[in-house]
């Protein structure tokens, strides 16, 4: 019987470049998750927590989108990332496939809060960069809107 | 309260004069926890960089400069959150001036005295012909506070190591050529001097330059105590109840 012996054990190796990327996609997933969570439950709707939302959907495609383009995928980083934070699916192909769906579901929000909620961006900063990504830190809360209640819940059905 | 470590991050960029950095936030992240972070940009162009961050609310505890064939721009920064926490923060891009390696760490701390945030007033260092960052003493006033040794290096490398007793370790360095950045942080029980050892398993060179802070966190205190001051008023039942006596509740 042998130990498995890491990959990065030598000192002076830098981690591979796959790993930092899965790393990336998995502090995507969980905030999509806490935000989508949290937004469900909410009476009224956060501003700041929608375009923080938007901004991890904008991410959370950007590093799966990374990681797609390495042949081949790299599942052991990838499930790695995701068994450091004890989320561990049955099989990897059922990793695979909820990605995926968090994946299409992100974009479609995404686009769907760009093209529906601008009014969000008027409680960004000077330096807002078209994708959500600075916020002021003015709590700015307004009644949830159906449309974004029923996107926002169905979202949060990806998740456990 | 006793302070708690929630959790850290790193990103670098190629060039920190075009690109910010983005830092994802832990997703434990509370109302009035605390972010602290460090970012470095270091290039061989010479220039004393203006640190900032994008990211709305941050207070600067530091922006040091050291100069050698390589430069280090250090920044450290502070933010308390708010009812809706962040969850990134990001860097604002710094002057041109050869092309700067950018790379930024954070640390979130939960339990810290959010009306003094500091146990003291931050420390600085730099120093040049050297790699290796050494942040200086600092003299703590309040038991178990936390103290940071926030660090900054031209120099690129993946694997450093904190100083001894020194834990949640994070570090990162420039995606090629330069800039490391990394924060460590040590408890310290009882009020005093603390001086963080330097950071080692660095490749040093005479070519290189630092910079250095140290940041101590001051705990919020435990709990509120009630105090009331009967004395010279012969008892309770003579003044018809506690209102009107000398009281409050501290802390």
């Amino acid at each position: 019987m042998s130990a498995p012996f890491p990959y990065n054990a030598v000192s002076g190796v830098a981690n591979d470049l796959a790993e930092s990327e899965a790393e990336n996609l998995v502090a995507q997933y969980i905030w999509l998750a806490r935000w989508s969570d949290e937004m469900n439950k909410d009476v009224d709707l956060d501003y700041k927590k929608l375009a923080q939302f938007a901004f991890h959907c904008r991410k959370f495609r950007f590093w799966y989108d990374a990681l797609q383009a390495r042949i081949p995928l790299p599942l052991d980083a990838i499930e790695g990332a995701f068994l450091r934070r004890k989320m561990r699916w049955l099989t990897r192909l059922l990793m695979q496939q909820d990605l995926q769906d968090i994946y299409n579901a992100a974009g479609t929000i995404y686009d769907w809060i760009v093209a529906n909620m601008q009014e969000a961006r008027n409680y960004t900063t000077a330096q807002f960069d078209a994708n959500f990504e600075n916020q002021t830190d003015v709590p700015v809360k307004v009644a949830k809107p159906a449309a974004v209640a029923t996107r926002v819940q169905q979202f949060r059905q990806l998740f456990n | 309260m006793a302070l708690s470590f929630i959790g850290s991050a790193e990103n670098n960029v190629a060039d920190a004069s075009v690109s910010t950095i983005t830092l994802t936030l832990p997703a434990g992240i509370a109302e009035n926890d605390v972010v602290y972070v460090a970012y470095v940009a270091s290039s061989n162009g010479g220039a004393d960089k203006n640190m900032a961050m994008t990211t709305t609310g941050y207070s600067e505890l530091a922006d040091l400069f050291a100069n050698d064939a390589d430069e280090c721009n250090l920044g450290v920064y502070r933010k308390l959150m708010g009812a809706t926490p962040d969850s990134t923060a990001e860097t604002a891009t710094v002057a041109t001036g050869g092309v700067p390696k950018g790379a930024a760490v954070c640390h979130v701390w939960r339990g810290v005295d959010t009306t003094t945030p500091e146990d003291a007033t931050t420390t600085t260092a730099t120093a040049v012909n050297s790699a290796i960052p050494n942040s200086p003493s600092i003299i703590t006033v309040t038991a178990n506070a936390i103290v940071l040794s926030a660090v900054g290096s031209s120099q690129f490398d993946a694997t450093v190591t904190a100083p001894a007793g020194y834990a949640n370790q994070v570090d990162i360095t420039g995606p090629d050529t330069r800039a490391l950045a990394g924060i460590a942080s040590k408890s310290i029980a009882s009020p005093g001097t603390e001086d963080p050892a330097a950071w080692t398993d660095i490749t040093d060179a005479a070519t290189e330059a630092w910079c250095a802070a140290t940041v101590a966190i001051r705990p919020a205190a435990a709990g509120g105590t009630l105090f009331v001051n009967l004395a010279g008023h012969g008892g309770l039942g003579s003044r018809g109840g506690l209102a009107g006596f000398g009281g409050g509740l501290a802390g």
